[in-house]
């Protein structure tokens, strides 16, 4: 099972980076491959590929801020949660993908 | 090696009531290294950013951070304090555990960034937060150590790669 996210937050200092690992911890745990693009104080890095977006079951994004390029995950299922919400419910966020999907 | 960090900068049982007066004494032994210029005006930079939205990101752990013309080079000090600290007014958010980073205005945003980058990604892995929260000066001076030398390589690579 394949989930790609986008994390940003208000300073794009130390939450971005916090929310990315997160779910790449989560990610293992539950046995779901996750790529996560960050939109951070230093730019975008490690953007989303359109093989991992059109395999990806749904997009995990932090809404606290805009981000960019929305309109890639045009028809997918989208997630939008706060980051530090991502950050303290990552496990919960990874259990339910895998259940529902 | 990194150059961002030495032993000396390590600082434990700090005994202080309010992250200002925290943040300063880690400034005050960051200014012995010769890497600050003047300390008074770096911590009015590091309150400023604080001001904007309190670094403090959970575990017990903040991170002030500046960028300061009053910066010579890059550096960092961690500290512990007796008691926790209140850091942030709003949540009631408690830390004991404080990283300070340093860095020059005319540095570039980047290497601050990546190294902030690169400490968060690693703070939530509980076996590195463990180290930093309760281990002794060596074991932590380590774990820093590592941690910086990986990211400053980083770091340089990607200015170089931005640059041209």
């Amino acid at each position: 099972m394949k989930v790609v996210g986008i994390t940003a937050c208000p300073s794009g200092v130390a939450h971005t980076y916090m929310a990315a690992e997160a779910l790449k911890i989560s990610g293992k745990k539950f046995g779901i491959q996750i790529s996560v693009e960050t939109q951070g104080g230093s730019g975008i890095e490690d953007p989303l590929k359109d093989t991992d977006i059109a395999d990806a079951v749904c997009v995990i994004i932090a809404n606290d801020i805009a981000v960019q390029g929305m309109e890639r995950f045009k028809g997918k299922k989208v997630l939008k949660l706060g980051v530090s919400d991502i950050i303290a419910k990552s496990d919960a966020i990874m259990k339910k993908i895998k259940d529902t999907f | 090696m990194s150059t961002l960090f030495n032993r000396d900068c390590i600082l434990f049982d700090i005994d202080a009531d309010s992250k200002e007066e925290i943040i300063l004494t880690l400034i005050h032994r960051l200014k012995q290294t010769g890497k600050i210029t003047n300390a008074e005006d770096f911590y009015h930079d590091t309150l400023a950013r604080e001001a904007i939205c309190p670094t403090s990101i959970g575990y017990n752990i903040s991170f002030p951070h500046g960028k300061s013309d009053h910066v010579k080079e890059a550096c960092i000090a961690y500290g512990r304090s007796r008691r926790p600290i209140l850091w942030n007014t709003e949540t009631g958010e408690t830390v004991s555990s404080i990283l300070l980073i340093a860095v020059p205005k005319t540095d570039g945003a980047m290497t601050h960034l990546k190294i902030l980058a690169s400490l968060s990604r690693k703070i939530m892995h509980a076996e590195f937060r463990d180290i930093l929260i309760g281990s002794e000066k060596e074991a932590i001076y380590q774990l820093l150590e590592n941690a910086l030398s990986d990211n400053q390589t980083e770091a340089e690579l990607c200015e170089t790669h931005c640059a041209h």
